[in-house]
């Protein structure tokens, strides 16, 4: 059984459609990629898996169990972790106090301890992050918040890591950094769903790609066919190459 | 110099009073934007519980505070369910006048329970004055501005230092992103209102001694509270307690040295003067997204 499973879903902003009839599936440890040009329907696919809208047809299903109808808050703690686009860090709370959130439901129940290790963790992965952890988050540079937004997503020991164009606006060191530690997660077991525009940066992590078109998959297969593809390097890699 | 010390002073605990309810409007703003407009009448189902169960029971006002606080906190929880959530579910902006109607029907119903004789509450700590020098202050006044304090210390903990605090502040800068924290952002627009009904229990109960036991009693208290947010900035908490206290102290002033009639007049243009010059308040800040 998949990790996920988005089948069909239709997603519209009043009467306009945008994602329309998106299907495709993630199974556990492997980084699935959606490539697509701006306005394709990535962030709202992203948004409607994780409960922020909803989809009016078929289903998303996450280790078996629907969540098409589910709270935001309630897929979050089933063990989706998103890192939106733009960061959207909580700007006047410190990074510290950014990372208690993100470990929400941990540190309720009380599990303080386990939060302090996933902090080494993370401390591991960024070690910038440690010594910006007592500053305001609306402070920090770009990359740093892209650093801290990634590791707030973290602490909450995701299943499913899902990433909403992380490269955007990033100096391309920083984006390097960032996107070794995906190689990293995923070589300890997760799973991850990366959205990008920047397609050979998706692509030369991933395992499998879908391309979005207008709101609808119009190419899907492993990283390496989709390399090769004639159409992805022209509309894709062409102008990046 | 005796005489406006002693204004002052006395106008302070009223400011107590205002900044109490005024840090309710600030509750439930900061979370969900939304604002019980009717808070005023709030304070005065406090006020008018603090009557029967103190005067009417006999029972002992430490015993009267909690009481008054968990009623009021649960009765929040039910209008707030009724009253706001459907139309906030809707996006609607109806809750402006639900919140209103709800305080309306707790004034008929206040009159039909308690009529509407004012009637006074004996102070609950002394009725002798305590002198400090030439200035005096009654011991009512002291244990409200000594509340205020300790609430509003309590209410900065709770921001700051908790982790439901700072949930709080998360959901108050993005409903979405606290979703995604796993925060359940609906649990906290019911709790804080619940929280600002709670508060205005509390305002109620200090203060009846001071007016009386009556069902205006909150009307013009909850205006001034408004005013006062509305001055200090509705996102800023602890301006909002310095605010309430200089109007206090600005208000007797006026009537002290002037005259009542044109107290309130330059109250609420102040409040209009605010508007213009600093929306976000005095003590706000524009809220500034970096990218
Ligand atoms: N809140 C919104 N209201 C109306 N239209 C929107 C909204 N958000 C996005 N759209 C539209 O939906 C389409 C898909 O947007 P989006 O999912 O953000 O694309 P992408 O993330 O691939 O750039 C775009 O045409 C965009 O203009
Ligand atoms: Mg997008």
């Amino acid at each position: 059984m998949p990790l996920l499973e988005v089948q069909d879903i239709h997603v519209a902003y009043g009467e306009l459609e945008v994602v329309r009839g998106v299907s495709f599936t993630v199974e556990r440890g492997e980084i699935v990629t959606i490539l697509g040009s701006n306005g394709a329907g990535k962030t709202t696919t992203l948004r409607s898996i994780v409960g922020l809208l909803r989809s009016t047809n078929g289903d998303i299903r996450f280790d078996g169990k629907s969540i098409r109808n589910a709270a935001a808050h309630e897929i979050a703690n089933l063990g989706l972790a998103l890192v939106p686009e733009g960061r959207q860090l909580f700007p006047e709370h410190t990074v510290r106090e950014n990372l208690e959130l993100g470990a929400y439901r941990r540190l309720r129940s009380g599990k303080r301890s386990e939060f302090v290790d996933s902090l080494d963790e993370i401390f591991e992965l960024f070690p910038r992050v440690r010594e910006r952890l007592e500053q305001p988050a609306g402070l920090l540079s770009g990359g740093e918040q892209q650093m801290v937004a990634i590791a707030r997503a973290l602490v909450s020991r995701p299943q499913l890591l899902l990433l909403d164009e992380p490269s955007l606006g990033l100096a391309p060191i920083m984006v390097r950094s960032i996107f070794d530690a995906f190689v990293k997660l995923k070589s300890r077991g997760l799973t991850i769903l990366l959205v990008e525009q920047m397609a050979w940066l998706g692509l030369e992590i991933c395992d499998r790609a879908h391309v979005l078109e207008g709101g609808t998959l119009a190419l899907s297969g492993t990283a390496r066919e989709l390399a090769y593809n004639p159409r992805v390097i022209e509309a894709y890699l062409g102008t990046a190459l | 110099m005796y005489f406006f010390l002693q204004i002052t002073l006395s106008g302070i605990a009223t400011g107590a009073i205002y900044g109490l309810i005024a840090v309710g409007y600030s509750l439930t703003f900061m979370t969900t934007k939304v604002l019980n407009f009717a808070l005023g009448m709030w304070v005065m189902l406090g006020g008018m519980l603090t009557y029967s169960l103190h005067v009417e029971y006999g029972l002992n006002p430490l015993f009267v505070l909690p009481i008054v606080t968990l009623v009021l906190f649960a009765l929040g929880v039910v209008a707030e369910r009724f009253s706001v959530f459907p139309f906030l579910r809707a996006g609607s902006d109806v809750w402006v006048m639900s919140t209103l109607a709800v305080g309306f029907l707790m004034i008929d119903l206040a009159e039909i329970i308690w009529g509407r004789n004012p009637t006074p509450v004996p102070p609950f700590i002394g009725k002798d004055a305590i002198y400090i020098g030439q200035v005096s202050i009654l011991p009512q006044q002291l244990l409200i501005i000594l509340v205020a304090c300790v609430m509003f210390l309590a209410l900065d903990v709770f921001y700051r230092r908790t982790l439901l605090g700072k949930a709080f502040r998360a959901v108050a800068h993005s409903g979405d992103v606290s979703g995604l924290m796993g925060i359940n952002t609906r649990r906290i627009q019911a709790l804080s209102y619940a929280m600002a009904s709670a508060l205005a229990g509390i305002a109620g109960f200090l203060v009846v001694p001071l007016t009386l036991a009556e069902p205006q009693m909150g009307t013009v208290l909850g205006l001034k509270a408004f005013a006062i947010a509305i001055i200090a900035g509705l996102a800023a908490p602890r301006g909002i307690l310095i605010c309430g206290l200089m109007y206090g102290a600005f208000e007797a002033l006026v009537s002290g040295y002037l005259y009542t009639g044109i107290r309130d007049i330059l109250g609420f243009s102040l409040m209009i003067l605010a508007l213009f010059l600093k929306p976000e308040g005095v003590f706000g800040r524009r809220q500034e997204e970096r990218v």
